[in-house]
């Protein structure tokens, strides 16, 4: 007995002795130990390194090994042999969560980090700039500019002279773009016309754009010049043919390049004309809001807006075109006092419903809306003046604005940061054709004339962009279309990507038809402008093929050794370089804070393989093809790539990426004696595996956390809380009978609590009671009680309602850098490689273990 | 500087609420800024941070004269000058009928004597002196209006405070005063509110300030707790209307401190 209390007794007293001579405490983790038997404590006030390298390695190694911070010895030597399954790492960057790495201005990450890393020396640089800009003289640019306007006006007056000068410049152009010259001058032509583009693009105004765009057409001239007399000899058949394939890809591309830089040679950006004073004065107009599978909370806030424009009450009438022929649809219709309108049978979709309505309303104007674009209080006093003023008239057209992120924005979270794809068409094209007299209708956000509509036999049946195709027929009797832009109402994009592919599908495949059925050079009425801007807008959608030549180019030749491109490297360069290089410097000008430099690349990329297919059925048999409705409102619960969309670029990029390690063999293998030529081939290579990165990235879905449909808005509101105090914050997002709120701080609100908000419409508040529905933090969700029709039409009011509601969309777009821009694609690019192999890792551990796919 | 009336034709409107919290606001918008009370009820001290009824004030300087002015005033931590009504004492009397007798005497015989006295009151820069009167119609609230350059009238959402608006209106319009009306303690629930806001609006057109201070129950709690509710609450509605108020006023202190010293400069 006596000797068992005595062992522990020793043991105790030796350790206390021990851990006195070595400076620790007796109960110090066994870590602590292992240090101090190696290491003395350090003096005071001197850092203890020892013991922090000593607990960072043993946090490493808990980390890794998985122990836990009270588990014993024996868990560490369990852990050290047998290891618990743990999750694999991805290596695709988790875009939304690395969002702080941008900078302030938005950038691409990797941009964003060098920059942080190179502020200081940047700071001396741009204050180095700065000192020296103050210094130099300033020139007024808006005044020379101004002053060059009026001078070409008064010498547009002068009888002969336009004719004179235009044919001067065409034999000057003519002449530039024949005169033969050796590769060194050409180089030197090359760098002075950069140099010009440089100094040009620094100054504001359109003259430099022209300036810009001038010598953009006379290097793509040259460039074509060459090509066509130099280039187009070829070894062999096989060699010839694809040579061949792809000269009429880079024809496709020239013309497009050409008919762009006209059809955007001036955008009108017209302004809104008054209306008379009294509005007794003013015409009536109907409204119509078709619609066919949606459901009802899509369609009642567009009805709701649609009944509060700020327009007459005799003379405004709004109809709900229901395709689908619900009761539910009927009720809401009775109950808020619009118009419902159902028919028999459901012949041509949406065309067919309009022109059904228009047999049965009267009013002098139409109004179409899409059901999920709200329009805003001031959509018809910023558009029927133009009607007033120009009798002609017979279509005004506006943007369509979508205030949530299309798959793009939202899998790159590029969203408000870059351009989407719509930008350039609603900010750009539109404004630029609308100079033409060639804006034409878009489904939405528009009012027509009644008479010239019907003139033309209604909206147009024959294909499947009806709208097109409408104001086409409208402008071939001489009517004239105008374009604002000016946003008026504002929708929801497509949530999945599946969905926007499958909408750009029935666009290219309408504007095929449209090409084939009504083709603008053929028949009367259209200026010569007029047929450029149509048919460009209808070119435009037959890239797929163009765009996939250029993929699989490379290929040709690093398989098989086939030379497609009959030029030495050295003139390739000397000719492709200038003309990509200038225009690509004038597109980014022209089309500036509309779409950044590549992204075009990407998007068709994106599209390609799905559009050519159906362009080219409908280019050869118009008749063939179904209308296919663009789904909205859905929810993406988990992140999944989409392989079903991303399977024809999975296989591009197994093309391209092959074809560079074929690239890499026959530099050290076949082609020994030419490897520049491998080299640009890899280049391109590169190029195209990084936009089909890209075009794979964004088939990869990012979860949507959602529970309804919520549409997200932001404006100012007022909490008013049980006991009386008010409270600032702002909305988040808003669905039928909810608001989402934002709070300033946490305020320990529960489920269930009651609470006012109040919203306001200039000076008006409005005030609805609520109950908290959900409580995260600063994230407040609110349940309307005793919520009505009338109440959600107050609410409508204060929010998407709004004149100023998207006023400043167009401010919020950052001017296009086109180095940023390129570093940003090639990023993308890498991250879409990256998914598509954490995504492949799934499906084969998936398919390996038999396990569902993680939800993650 | 300039001078601002803080009036109000029905008792309980919040004026010295107001005064007290724009002289917060208007100090932090870098205005030298000197609040004084011209009112009998001697509660503006309260807003201030003191506990009682201040003893020296308007009142102590009209009976004892000799002194300075400035003597009377208080300064709070945030650099806010206070000059109360004063005349409070030790048994919670107030003055007795002699002295009564000779501050009734002096605000009823000299129309402008809050406007001499400060007139001898010199504030720096884009100074503002924010005057809270006593209800309308009253002799406290005649030398108040005299003496300001821009009169401040607050407007609760109530039906007594409309009856009695379009009489004060036209008094200030025969005087020819610049005049802001601002409602206060507005409750966007109440439907009675609403309404009322609709009413003034037509009536008042832009002369209503666009700025409503809505009705919290954060204001007299923090009186209560000797708080300054703007920073104690900031993120409170009524607050960021305080906040908007404060930044008009600032906005026309300047602006019609320039155009008076380019109207001067353009008469020499």
């Amino acid at each position: 007995m006596s000797e068992a209390a005595a062992s522990p007794r020793m043991t105790t007293r030796l350790k206390l002795l021990l851990a006195r001579q070595i400076g620790v405490e007796a109960d110090a983790a066994a870590r602590v130990w292992a240090v101090r038997l190696l290491f003395r404590e350090p003096r005071e006030g001197k850092r203890d390194w020892a013991l922090h390298g000593a607990n960072a390695l043993s946090n490493q190694l808990r980390d890794e090994l998985a122990v836990g911070k009270d588990d014993g010895f024996r868990t560490w030597c369990t852990r050290l042999f047998f290891r618990p399954r743990r999750r694999r790492g991805r290596l695709a960057m988790d875009l939304r969560r690395a969002r702080h790495l941008r900078a302030k201005q938005r950038r691409s990450m990797l941009l964003g980090r060098i920059g942080e890393w190179l502020k200081p020396v940047n700071g001396v640089f741009i204050r180095t700039g700065h000192a020296v800009s103050s210094r130099l003289p300033s020139i007024p640019w808006m005044k020379v500019s101004e002053r060059v306007h009026q001078s070409s006006e008064t010498m547009d007056r002068v009888p002969y002279l336009k004719p004179l000068i235009l044919l001067l410049a065409l034999a000057v152009t003519l002449a530039f773009w024949t005169t033969p010259l050796a590769i060194a001058d050409q180089f030197r032509l090359f760098i002075l016309v950069c140099v010009v583009m440089f100094i040009a693009r620094r100054i504001p105004g359109r003259w430099p754009t022209m300036l810009m765009v001038s010598l953009s057409i006379l290097m793509t001239g040259r460039y074509i010049w060459w090509r066509t007399t130099q280039t187009l000899n070829f070894a062999s058949t096989i060699e010839a043919i694809f040579g061949y394939i792809l000269f009429m890809a880079e024809i496709y591309t020239w013309i497009v390049l050409f008919f762009g830089y006209i059809q955007t040679v001036w955008p009108l950006n017209r302004q809104p004309q008054p209306l008379p004073d009294d509005p007794a004065e003013w015409p009536t107009v109907d409204i119509y809001i078709p619609t066919y599978n949606e459901p009802l909370s899509v369609v009642s806030p567009t009805v709701l807006a649609a009944k509060s424009m700020d327009w007459p009450r005799d003379k405004l009438r709004v109809y709900l075109l229901d395709d689908g022929t619900r009761e539910e649809f009927h009720r809401f219709a009775t109950e808020v006092g619009v118009g419902y309108i159902t028919r028999e049978e459901h012949r041509y979709a949406k065309a067919g419903n309009i022109n059904h309505a228009l047999k049965l309303t009267s009013g002098e104007f139409v109004a179409i809306f899409d059901c999920d674009h709200i329009p805003t209080r001031s959509f018809l006093q910023t558009t029927m003046g133009e009607f007033i003023v120009d009798p002609k008239c017979a279509l005004v057209q506006t943007p369509h604005h979508f205030f949530s992120p299309d798959p793009f924005e939202r899998n790159f979270d590029t969203f408000m940061r870059i351009p989407n794809e719509g930008s350039l068409f609603y900010g750009l094209i539109q404004d630029g054709n609308d100079f033409w007299n060639a804006a034409f209708f878009c489904g939405s956000c528009a009012v027509i004339r009644r008479g010239p509509l019907e003139e033309v036999g209604g909206i147009a049946v024959e294909t499947v962009t009806e709208d097109a195709h409408t104001a086409l027929k409208l402008h071939r009797r001489g009517y004239r279309s105008a374009y604002l832009r000016i946003v008026q109402a504002a929708g929801l994009a497509t949530e999945s990507l599946s969905g926007h592919i499958g909408q750009r599908i029935r666009w290219a495949r309408g504007m095929a038809q449209i090409f084939r059925v009504d083709n603008p050079w053929l028949g009367k009425g259209l200026s010569f402008f007029q047929r450029i801007c149509y048919s460009n807008a209808m070119l435009h959608f037959f890239y797929g093929i163009p765009r996939l030549t250029f993929m699989l180019m490379p290929s040709a030749y690093m398989f098989f050794g086939l030379h497609v491109f009959g030029a030495d490297a050295v003139s390739v360069m000397a000719y492709v370089l200038p003309y990509l290089f200038v225009s690509g410097l004038a597109n980014s000008r022209i089309q500036g804070q509309y779409r950044h430099s590549f992204w075009a690349e990407v998007y068709e990329s994106v599209l390609a393989w799905y559009t050519v297919l159906p362009t080219t059925v409908a280019f050869i048999n118009p008749k063939k093809g179904k209308f296919n409705v663009t789904a909205k409102g859905g929810l993406i619960e988990q992140e999944y790539l989409d392989w079903a969309t991303s399977k024809p670029y999975v296989w591009l990029l197994a093309i391209n990426l092959a074809a560079l390690v074929a690239g890499i063999v026959r530099l050290f293998t076949a082609d020994r004696d030419e490897p520049v030529s491998v080299l640009m081939n890899m280049v391109w290579g590169l190029f195209n595996v990084a936009m089909l990165g890209a075009a794979v990235g964004v088939a990869r879905e990012t979860r949507q956390v959602r529970v309804s449909h919520h549409i997200p808005l932001k404006v100012p509101a007022t909490l008013i809380l049980a006991d009386g105090k008010t409270v600032a914050c702002h909305t988040e997002n808003y669905s039928t009978g909810g608001l989402g709120i934002v709070l300033p701080k946490t305020m320990g609100l529960k489920r269930g609590d009651p609470i006012g908000v109040s919203l306001s419409r200039g000076a008006m508040d409005y005030y609805f009671s609520a109950v908290v529905a959900r409580s995260s933090e600063t994230h407040l969700g609110l349940k309307f009680e005793d919520w009505s029709h009338e109440k959600e039409t107050q609410l409508i009011q204060c929010t998407f309602g709004r004149a100023d509601a998207w006023a400043n969309w167009e401010k919020e777009l950052v001017t296009d850098a086109p180095l940023h821009s390129f570093v940003e694609v090639i990023e993308m690019g890498f991250q879409g490689v990256l998914r598509l192999f954490d995504a492949g890792l799934d499906a084969v551990e998936a398919v390996a273990l038999r396990r569902p796919r993680r939800s993650e | 500087m300039r001078t601002i009336a803080v009036i109000s034709s029905v008792g309980g409107a919040g004026r010295t609420m107001l005064t007290a919290a724009l002289a917060g606001l208007l100090t932090n918008r870098r205005h030298a800024v000197l609040a004084v009370e011209c009112d009998p009820r001697n509660t503006l001290a309260l807003y201030c941070g003191l506990h009682d009824p201040a003893r020296a004030g308007l009142v102590s300087h009209m009976l004892a004269p000799s002194g300075d002015v400035g003597a009377a005033a208080l300064e709070s931590e945030d650099g806010v000058l206070w000059l109360p009504w004063g005349g409070a004492r030790d048994d919670s009397s107030t003055l007795d009928a002699v002295q009564a007798a000779k501050v009734s005497a002096t605000l009823h015989g000299q129309h402008s004597w809050l406007r001499q006295l400060l007139a001898r009151v010199d504030l720096p820069g884009h100074g503002v002196v924010l005057i809270d009167a006593a209800t309308w119609p009253s002799v406290h609230a005649a030398q108040a209006i005299d003496a300001a350059d821009l009169v401040l009238v607050v407007v609760p959402p109530q039906p007594l405070a409309c009856i009695t608006l379009p009489r004060l209106r036209g008094e200030l319009k025969a005087l020819g005063k610049a005049t802001l009306y601002v409602a206060n303690a507005v409750s966007p629930a109440a439907q009675l509110h609403t309404d009322i806001l609709t009413l003034l609006r037509n009536l008042l057109g832009t002369e209503l300030s666009p700025y409503r201070i809505h009705a919290d129950t954060g204001i007299p709690e923090a009186l209560a707790r000797n708080e300054n509710f703007c920073i104690s609450q900031p993120h409170s509605q009524a607050a960021h209307d305080l906040q908007g108020l404060a930044t008009w006023l600032s906005t026309w202190t300047r602006q019609s401190a320039r155009a008076s010293a380019s109207s001067a400069g353009g008469a020499t």
